[in-house]
Order: structure tokens, then C-alpha cells, then sequence
């Protein structure tokens, strides 16, 4: 797949995602409000444990972004060993 | 227990837990892109090619979004700039990965097999 396509793909769906967000969340808001005096405490429940996976999500990305930094780490010393190797070659 | 943990909860701590989380993630999302566009850059140099510069240019479009996030004025308002920064770094993470797979693999390769030539030489 070439860089060009992967790139217009992105865009286009970059395009469609904003347009949905800020189209979409209107409708929903609306079926959530006529929902709500009803289920009150049990609406803040829900998002309680929202909070509880919002709390997971968070730490899974952190644990994604600290193994990250530690590859480039490994990678940037791995690319200068292997340069250093190549320069002392006979 | 529903009820004892919705009454705990109201609607502005709510939306506090949610801006704390929401800066948390997209912190974490700005490092991911960071060191992922880093790491393709390496293998990318060693390779011949030409670097990426697309994700540095959208992380900084985006950057002054996320500097919202925390004063948020409400779900919806806070909803709409998440959209706005998460899923320009979504796309270029998916990006990143799509253009990337094989140049890093061939990278890797390399640097394998150099290093057990290395290592035949030594022994």
C-alpha cells in the first residue's frame, strides 16, 4: 500500500470521524435526557463505573507509552552499536 | 449498592474525574505518537528514507485543543475537543503502523543478523 493512499485514506476518515462527532452526539443527548429524571441514580452508577474503565484505559496507555520510550531507547543504542561495529571493521 | 454508588457521584465531580482521566489519556497519547514517529524515523534513517514530519505538524495543530481539555465547561464541550485531538492521533498511530510494518521489519532483520555475525566473529 503506498504512503499517498494510506495518507488520503487517513484523511478521509479523519473527515467523516468530526463530522459524525459533531453531528452524532445531539441525538443521543437528547434520548439520554428524556431517560434521566426516571434512572437518576442509576445514570451515576453507569458512569461511575465509566470512571472505573476510564481509570483502566488510562493506565493501559501509559504502560503503552512507557514501552514505547523504552524501545526507541533500545533501538537508538542498538542503531549506534551496530554503527560503532561497522566503523572499527577492517 | 447502585444507589449508595450514584449518590456518591454527582454530576460535577463527575465531570472533574472526567477531565483529570481525559488529560491523563491524551498525555499519554501525545508520548505514544511522539516515540512511535521516533522509532519509524530510526529504522527509516539507518534505511535510506525520508523521515516523517506529517505527525509532528498535526501533534502541534493539536496541541492547543488538549490545553482545553482540563477547563472543559461541560460533557458535551469536553466530548467535542477529545474528537478533535484523540482521533487526528488515532489515525496517525494506524498510519504510522500501515506505512511502517515493512521498513521496520526489514530494519529488524538487518540488525539481527548483523548482530549474530557479530557475535560468530567474536566466538
Amino acid at each position: 500500500m503506498t504512503r499517498r493512499k494510506v495518507l488520503l485514506g487517513a484523511l478521509l476518515a479523519l473527515t467523516v470521524f468530526a463530522a459524525a462527532a459533531f453531528v452524532l452526539p445531539q441525538p443521543a443527548a437528547e434520548v439520554v435526557e428524556a431517560a434521566e429524571a426516571d434512572t437518576e441514580l442509576e445514570r451515576r452508577a453507569v458512569y461511575a463505573l465509566l470512571r472505573v474503565a476510564g481509570l483502566a484505559w488510562v493506565t493501559v496507555e501509559w504502560t503503552a507509552a512507557l514501552i514505547l520510550i523504552y524501545s526507541y531507547v533500545l533501538l537508538t543504542r542498538a542503531f549506534a552499536t551496530r554503527a560503532a561495529q561497522k566503523g572499527n571493521a577492517p | 449498592m447502585i444507589e449508595t454508588i450514584g449518590s456518591l457521584l454527582s454530576e460535577d465531580r463527575y465531570l472533574v474525574l472526567t477531565r483529570i482521566q481525559g488529560t491523563a489519556w491524551t498525555a499519554a497519547d501525545f508520548l505514544i505518537v511522539v516515540y512511535l514517529t521516533k522509532c519509524a524515523n530510526l529504522f527509516r534513517a539507518h534505511l535510506g528514507k525520508s523521515k516523517h514530519v506529517v505527525p509532528y505538524v498535526v501533534l502541534g495543530l493539536t496541541a492547543p485543543f488538549a490545553l482545553f481539555l482540563p477547563v472543559a465547561p461541560g460533557g458535551m464541550a469536553f466530548f467535542r475537543l477529545e474528537a478533535v485531538v484523540t482521533a487526528p492521533h488515532f489515525l496517525l498511530i494506524l498510519y504510522l503502523l500501515a506505512a511502517n510494518a515493512n521498513i521496520v521489519l526489514e530494519g529488524l532483520h538487518g540488525l539481527l543478523r548483523d548482530s549474530s555475525v557479530n557475535s560468530t566473529h567474536a566466538s
